[in-house]
């Protein structure tokens, strides 16, 4: 049951748990807006890390900004583990094709190629002769300067 | 057959693409494997397309 004031519920992904001593806490970032910070205690430890990286409903008691009336934290009740929504219309994309969900998922090499249908390379002579430019076009070299190039620099030179 | 994983940094998709004494030289390290390469990459071969004037 909950109980108290301002009892607030938000839906996002659960990240970046800390979980201390004396006080413990999490983000939710919802699909639009600003993460939330929540809080919660030693016996919800448990919940939250099973629910890490996943999309969550929390239900809890907010501590609002007065002045903005911005959620400062929310005090967690509840947490509900709910499915992705980002995910969603991946059943109608190309059989690999990467969605919001995949950045969470850290699949491995292997797992990716079999998702793409990559093999592995059969004749690699197949590839001699695909270069699109010429042969001594200098990419290579151009790359390379890229790569030691100053990013803050706004351009390339 | 697999006999491993590589993944490729981007001098390497553009030697064994432009064929020539160093795609040979590298054609054995990579025969039978499962070749990837780093998103990286992917942004490195289309700035050097954009660069070069590639479709143009």
């Amino acid at each position: 049951m909950v109980t108290g004031d301002n009892i607030r519920t938000i839906e996002g992904r659960l990240l970046m748990a800390d979980f201390g001593e004396h006080e413990s806490r999490c983000r939710v970032h919802p699909l639009a807006g600003e993460p939330v910070l929540c809080l919660f205690d030693e016996a919800q430890k448990d919940e939250v890390r099973v629910d890490i990286l996943h999309y969550v409903r929390i239900v809890g008691e907010a501590k609002q900004d007065p002045r903005t009336g911005k959620i400062a934290s929310i005090k967690i009740h509840h947490i509900h583990r709910l499915n992705d929504p980002t995910g969603e219309a991946a059943d109608w994309l190309p059989p690999g094709t990467p969605t919001a969900r995949d950045f969470w998922e850290s699949p491995t090499v292997e797992e990716l190629a079999k998702a793409q249908d990559v093999q592995p390379a059969t004749d690699v002579t197949t590839l001699f002769g695909t270069w699109p430019g010429e042969v001594n076009d200098g990419f290579e070299e151009v790359i390379e300067q890229l790569r030691r190039s100053d990013p803050g620099a706004g351009r390339f030179s | 057959m697999n006999n491993g994983t590589v993944i490729l940094d981007t001098n390497i998709v553009s030697y064994l693409m432009k064929g020539g004494s160093l795609a040979e030289a590298y054609a054995p390290h990579v025969q039978g494997r499962l070749l990837a390469i780093a998103f990286i990459t992917v942004g490195e071969m289309y700035f050097g397309a954009e660069y070069k004037n590639w479709g143009e």
